[in-house]
C-alpha cells in the first residue's frame, strides 16, 4: 500500500497567541481542534516522561485549556506569557496533582505498596527509549537534513525554512520527504528498534 | 541498555515502553493526515507501519522541541507561578459546573458523544418527563385529548389511514395569513436586495469603514516575548494606560521604551496601537508597517491595523494591500480582511 509523504506544512495553520486568545474568547471551535493537534505532543510527551498515559494526557490537555479559557474570558487578567507555556505550565500542575492522588490512593488500598507510593515524582521520569532511539538515528542524517527536519518540528513554514537556510522551497520539500524517510529507515534498523519489534512479538504471541 | 539480557527487571521496562510506542503510534495514526499538495515530489511510498512511525517520530519531535521551547522561555517562572494558584483554584470545584467544559468537548470532533447532554442534564429530563407521566396518569380519561393526539399521530405516520381532519375551514384561514406573511417577507427582502445592489455598487467611504470595523486591540492579548524583559515595569504602566483608554501616557510610554530599545517588537506595535487610537494615523503607518513587513507574532495583527490607519488617511490603495494579504491567508482576519475588501472595489 502506497502513501503519500506527508507534505512540509503538514496542513496545519499556525495560529498567533493573540488569534488563539481571540478565537477562544468567541467561542470558535476550530481553533481548539487547532490547539489540539498542535500542542497534545507536547503535554502527551511530558505525561509520559511523568508516568502517564495518552488518555490521561488528553484528559489533562481538556482540563488545562478550559482553565485557560476561564482566564481568557476574565477581563481583569492579563496575559503575560506565552499561551503555550501557560498551557504547559497548568497542565504540568495538574499532571502532578493526578499524581499526588493516585499514589495516596494506593496508599490507602495497599500498605504493602509502602515503597512504591513513597517513591518521588522524579522516578516517573523513566522514558529514555525516545532520546536513545529517536535521537540516536537523527544524529546520523545529513547536516542539511538535520536543519531542515528540526526547523519542519518546530513548526516553521516550509517557505520560512527555504528563506532561513537559502534553499528552494522545491529543495526544502524533496530533502524533508527523502530525509524522513532515511530516519524511518535508520530507526527501523537499529537495535534498539529491532529489539522492541522482537519483544513485541514475543508479547503478542503470550497475549494472544 | 536495549541490547541487554532478557532479566525480568529489563522485561518489565521493555514491555512498557512497548505500550507507550503503541500509544504514541496509535494515537497519531487516529489524527487527520492532511495531504495538501500531492506534487510528485512529495510521493514516497511508505507503508502502514512506516506511516505510522513517521507520525510518531513526528509527534515526539513536535512535542520534544515544544518543551525545549517552554523550559528555555524566560518568562516560565511567572507562568509556572500563576499556572500553580489556577490549577490550585481548578481543584477545589465541582468540575460539571465549570463553563467551557462543553465548548472544548464539541470542539472536538473525536469527542463522539460531544452533543450528548451531560449526565446531570439527563437526571433533570428524567424527573421532568417522570412529572409528564405522574400528571398525564392522574388526569381523568375525559379530560385526556387522548383520541386526536393519537389520530394525529397514527395520521402522520400513516397518512392514508387516518380519517379527514375535523378541522378543514382552518387551512383556509391559514392559508391566507401565508400569504400575507409570504407578501411581506417577499417585500422586506426585495428592498433589502435593493439596499445591499445599491450599497454594493458604490464603494464605501473609507472613514465609515474605519468606523466600523476598527476596535481598540483586546490588551489580554499582549503576549510578552523574551526579549521585552528589560523594560518590563514601564512596559507594564504602558499597557495599563492602553487599557484603561489613556492612548496619549500609552504612546508616550511605548514610544519611550521603544527609543531605549528599538528591537522591542511588541512595544512598537503597541506604540503604533496607541497612534492609532489617538489619531495619529501617519505615526501609526510608521510603527505598525516596520512590523507588518516582517514575520513574526504581531504581522497580521500590525496588517489590520495599518490597514484601518492607511484607511483612515484615504490611501485606499494600501489599505487595500494590507487586506489582501490578510484575506489570502486563513486566520481570524480572514474574514474581516475579505468584507473590506468587497466594500472598497
Amino acid at each position: 500500500m502506497s502513501i503519500y509523504c506527508r507534505n512540509l506544512s503538514t496542513g496545519m495553520k499556525e495560529y498567533s497567541d493573540s488569534e488563539i486568545i481571540e478565537c477562544l474568547r468567541n467561542r470558535q471551535s476550530h481553533v481548539v481542534r487547532y490547539l489540539f493537534d498542535r500542542y497534545l505532543p507536547m503535554i502527551r510527551l511530558m505525561i509520559f516522561r511523568m508516568g502517564g498515559s495518552t488518555e490521561d494526557a488528553k484528559d489533562i490537555f481538556q482540563d488545562g485549556l478550559l482553565i485557560l479559557i476561564e482566564k481568557i474570558d476574565d477581563k481583569d487578567f492579563v496575559f503575560t506569557c506565552k499561551f503555550k507555556t501557560y498551557l504547559y505550565c497548568v497542565c504540568e500542575n495538574l499532571w502532578k496533582s493526578v499524581i499526588m492522588k493516585r499514589k495516596a490512593a494506593a496508599n490507602y488500598l495497599s500498605s504493602a505498596s509502602e515503597a512504591e507510593a513513597g517513591k518521588d515524582i522524579n522516578e516517573f521520569i523513566d522514558n529514555k527509549l525516545y532520546d536513545e532511539i529517536f535521537w540516536g538515528a537523527f544524529e546520523t542524517l545529513d547536516d542539511a537534513g538535520k536543519k531542515i527536519l528540526k526547523l519542519y518540528w518546530q513548526g516553521v513554514s516550509p517557505v520560512q525554512i527555504a528563506e532561513q537556510l537559502g534553499y528552494t522551497y522545491g529543495y526544502v520539500r524533496k530533502k524533508k520527504c527523502k530525509t524522513q524517510a532515511e530516519l524511518v529507515d535508520k530507526i527501523k534498523k537499529s537495535p534498539g528498534y529491532k529489539q522492541i519489534k522482537n519483544s513485541e512479538i514475543i508479547v503478542n504471541s503470550i497475549v494472544t | 541498555m536495549f541490547a541487554m539480557g532478557a532479566d525480568q527487571v529489563h522485561s518489565k521496562k521493555l514491555v512498557q515502553k512497548i505500550m507507550i510506542i503503541k500509544q504514541l503510534n496509535g494515537h497519531t495514526a487516529k489524527m487527520p493526515v492532511k495531504h495538501v499538495d500531492k506534487s510528485p515530489d512529495d510521493e514516497r511510498l511508505f507503508n502502514k507501519d512506516e506511516l505510522a512511525l513517521t507520525e510518531g517520530v513526528d509527534s515526539y519531535m513536535r512535542g520534544f522541541f515544544d518543551i525545549e521551547d517552554v523550559l528555555n522561555d524566560p518568562q516560565l517562572k511567572e507562568a509556572q507561578a500563576q499556572a500553580e494558584m489556577m490549577a490550585a483554584a481548578f481543584e477545589g470545584r465541582k468540575e460539571n459546573n465549570i463553563p467551557g467544559r462543553s465548548f472544548i468537548a464539541e470542539a472536538l470532533s473525536e469527542v463522539d458523544n460531544a452533543h450528548m447532554p451531560d449526565e446531570s442534564e439527563v437526571e433533570n429530563i428524567s424527573e421532568i418527563t417522570a412529572g409528564w407521566v405522574d400528571e398525564w396518569q392522574s388526569r381523568s380519561s375525559t379530560e385526556k385529548p387522548e383520541k386526536e393526539i393519537r389520530e394525529f399521530i397514527s395520521g402522520s405516520i400513516e397518512p392514508g389511514i387516518s380519517k379527514p381532519s375535523e378541522r378543514s375551514p382552518k387551512p383556509v384561514r391559514k392559508a391566507n395569513l401565508r400569504m400575507v406573511s409570504a407578501f411581506l417577507t417577499l417585500s422586506a427582502a426585495a428592498v433589502a436586495g435593493i439596499f445591499l445592489v445599491i450599497r454594493g455598487l458604490s464603494p464605501a467611504d473609507p472613514d465609515k469603514l474605519f468606523a466600523s470595523s476598527y476596535k481598540p486591540f483586546n490588551v489580554i492579548s499582549t503576549t510578552v516575548r523574551g526579549d521585552d524583559q528589560k523594560p518590563r515595569t514601564d512596559y507594564d504602566s504602558a499597557i495599563e494606560k492602553y487599557k484603561d483608554g489613556d492612548y496619549e501616557g500609552a504612546a508616550s510610554l511605548f514610544a519611550s521604551i521603544s527609543m531605549r530599545d528599538t528591537s522591542l517588537i511588541s512595544s512598537r506595535f503597541f506604540l503604533g496601537l496607541a497612534e492609532t487610537a489617538r489619531g495619529n494615523y501617519t505615526g501609526a503607518v510608521t510603527q505598525l508597517s516596520a512590523i507588518a513587513s516582517r514575520p513574526g507574532d504581531y504581522k497580521k495583527d500590525a496588517l489590520w491595523y495599518l490597514g484601518l490607519a492607511y484607511l483612515k488617511l484615504s490611501d485606499t490603495k494600501e489599505a487595500s494591500a494590507c487586506f489582501s494579504s490578510l484575506a489570502q491567508s486563513p486566520g481570524f482576519y480572514h474574514g474581516k480582511a475579505e468584507r473590506i475588501l468587497r466594500r472598497l472595489r
